[in-house]
């Protein structure tokens, strides 16, 4: 599975958000979206799952657009938004039972996944609720259960770790670990730039709507002349490097 | 404080004129407009039946009505949730607030009690046989009543003791029946005087209370946010209200009848009866119009009004249930789930046939209940399936496509 971004221009109105994204994301890759708050780290997401349509450039999957064949580019997909999005009418059992349909997953195989899933994150016990009366965090499970228990080839996964308890981050970081070395590629946008550090394989700076650098850790450390640096250190740096051109 | 009255005042009427062209839409004002012609029909027939002996039940009805009547019109104090913490340091000045909140009430109230009072005027001459000078007395009474009324609540803002619900009892029902007895049976000008001398005694308590109790914030709150509610709900039958939305019932006996985990074809079956059902909006609308269709037309002999009617209120009907249609717009996994294009159209053209078949069926049963010849309600019978066919059509899919 490739998810191949190429010379991307886009935004929410005429005027660009985006200016010329070009990157990839492969199999068994994680790749990490850095960038400041207004960077374009939703905005790229928001094109990848196809709110958005690009006004130049091309987004594809195994060289499918979304426009081409929108049902094969969704199936390999599977999303976890910034902000938890749930039905408020829907039980959490109904919400795994709606993944499943959406999905077309085999019934059964599903909800083994989803039960492991959610004993995981200690929701087994909450399928009868509604869980649009949750918490921040738990509602972030709720994405999270459901999502995973797609078993999608693309994993797109906007700021995750907000609002989940240490338990949750370190269970969900597993989680990622352990899709990947099934083969699964995901694509994060984060913050946690300690956590980004330890965990992608693969990193893209965005700033201003352009990529600022991308590449693997010890690409940017090379980049940024210094072997010792952290990523929090190059990511200071790139601010600090901003602040001063401003 | 006059000044805030006045502020909250414009604020609360700009909202009521605002909703109320909504609620007075063309549809509703023509179905409004047959109901007052039906009734009214139907309470000069009712006049011209009574005979010229007085019935033995007409004072105990009039008891009734005038009673319930005086349930119309709630103290309006127009207090908002952030003046517990706002308003606190004015405490002392909160019962020239409250004056002005009582004479306003008072005044909408009085409009509604004379009203009734007017309407009932052919009756209590023809049927109650009851002199000009009697049903002028009668009307003051109901208006010092609701004054009575009305000042419990103003006591009730500072003195636990008038919340109680015997007490309550007293003032709405009980007390009223006795004085509204007391006028019928014995003397109209006695009971006046009774309810004069009750009203004067209300605002020596409620000065009194004033004097010795603080502003019990909270209970005044729930007050006026429980009238706020069902004012929100009344007009919500119309439009859509914010403040009513978010309110999920699950009615957990129904989920058998809900539609099963299947296919991906049926994802949006799934999500609409879901909706329908919980939310409370969409059926609302869908059982308050079929059923008040079902009664309507069970009352019109008339077999064109009969198939005019059952066309319109399929109409009101199916048109009011096309919004469900974009009710998950706002889910952004609606978007991102691989579904096959025309799944969702096709799942809520299915709903709504099945929801318009329904009300169809009753429309039929109506049909029968006004005794229409087996043709007349095949007649009916073919207007619904005409309707189901037009709306669930052509027209969903214009609409769809428009919304889309």
């Amino acid at each position: 599975m490739t998810l191949k971004i190429n010379g991307l221009v886009g935004g929410y109105s005429q005027v660009p958000v985006l200016k010329n994204i070009s990157f990839e994301v492969r199999t068994g890759q994680v790749v990490g979206l850095i960038g400041l708050n207004g960077a374009g780290k939703s905005t790229t997401i928001n094109h990848v799952i196809g709110l958005l349509t690009p006004q130049k450039g091309s987004i594809t999957i195994d060289g499918v657009t979304l426009l081409k064949d929108p049902e094969k580019y969704k199936s390999k997909m599977a999303y976890i938004p910034e902000i938890p999005v749930l039905y408020q009418e829907l039980t959490l059992r109904e919400h795994i039972d709606l993944t499943i349909m959406a999905y077309g997953l085999n019934k059964k195989e599903a909800w083994l996944r989803a039960q492991s899933l959610l004993k995981t994150f200690r929701l087994s016990n909450k399928l009868e609720w509604f869980p649009a009366n949750f918490s921040k965090g738990m509602k972030q499970k709720v994405m999270i259960v459901c999502a995973f228990l797609t078993e999608a080839e693309l994993y797109v996964i906007d700021e995750p770790f907000l609002g989940l308890d240490p338990l949750a981050t370190r269970d969900l970081l597993n989680l990622i670990e352990s899709e990947r070395r099934r083969g699964a590629a995901v694509l994060m946008s984060t913050h946690v730039l300690s956590t980004a550090q330890e965990h992608c394989d693969y990193f893209v700076l965005l700033h201003e709507g352009r990529i600022k650098t991308q590449g693997t850790f010890s690409e940017l450390r090379s980049a940024y002349q210094n072997q010792q640096a952290t990523l929090t250190d190059i990511y200071l740096g790139l601010t600090q490097e901003v602040t001063a051109d401003e | 404080m006059n000044n805030l009255w006045n502020v909250r005042l414009k604020k609360y009427q700009r909202m009521l004129l605002r909703y109320s062209k909504f609620v007075l839409n063309d549809h509703f004002v023509l179905a409004l407009l047959f109901l007052v012609g039906g009734l009214g029909l139907g309470y000069s027939n009712f006049l011209k039946s009574l005979p010229d002996a007085l019935n033995w039940w007409s004072k105990p009805l009039i008891v009734v009505i005038f009673v319930l009547v005086l349930q119309i019109g709630s103290f309006v104090s127009l207090l908002d949730g952030p003046d517990t913490v706002f308003l606190l340091p004015l405490e002392n000045k909160m019962f020239s607030f409250l004056k002005r909140a009582f004479r306003y009430s008072f005044f909408i109230a009085s409009c509604f009690q004379s009203l009734c009072v007017l309407i009932a005027v052919p009756f209590l001459q023809q049927g109650v046989h009851l002199t000009g000078i009697n049903i002028f007395l009668l009307w003051l009474i109901q208006l010092l009543l609701k004054e009575i009324y009305l000042g419990r609540f103003f006591i009730t803002s500072y003195s636990v003791s008038f919340d109680k619900w015997w007490i309550k009892l007293l003032f709405e029902i009980g007390g009223p029946s006795l004085v509204i007895i007391v006028a019928l049976y014995v003397s109209a000008l006695e009971a006046l005087i009774l309810t004069i001398a009750i009203s004067i005694s209300v605002f020596y308590f409620a000065r009194k209370a004033a004097k010795q109790n603080v502003f019990r914030w909270k209970r005044m709150l729930q007050i006026e946010n429980h009238r706020m509610m069902g004012l929100y709900h009344l007009i919500n039958l119309f439009t859509d209200v914010p403040q009513v939305k978010g309110k999920i019932h699950r009615f957990k006996l129904l989920d058998v009848y809900l539609p099963k985990m299947k296919s991906s074809k049926d994802v949006f079956k799934f999500l609409y009866w879901r909706a329908l059902i919980r939310k409370g909006e969409y059926s609302n609308l869908f059982l308050r119009l079929s059923l008040l269709g079902f009664f309507i037309l069970m009352f019109i002999p008339n077999i064109l009004l009969a198939v005019i009617l059952t066309i319109l209120f399929l109409y009101l009907i199916g048109f009011q249930l096309l919004p469900l249609y974009n009710d998950y717009d706002d889910i952004i996994f609606t978007h991102i789930y691989p579904l096959k294009r025309g799944a969702r159209l096709s799942n809520f053209r299915g709903m709504l046939r099945i929801l318009l078949l329904v009300t169809g069926i009753l429309f039929v049963v109506a049909s029968v209940f006004a005794r229409h010849s087996l043709y007349e309600t095949l007649g009916i019978a073919g207007a619904t399936i005409l309707m189901i066919i037009i709306l669930t059509g052509n027209f969903l899919t214009k609409y769809a496509a428009k919304n889309t």
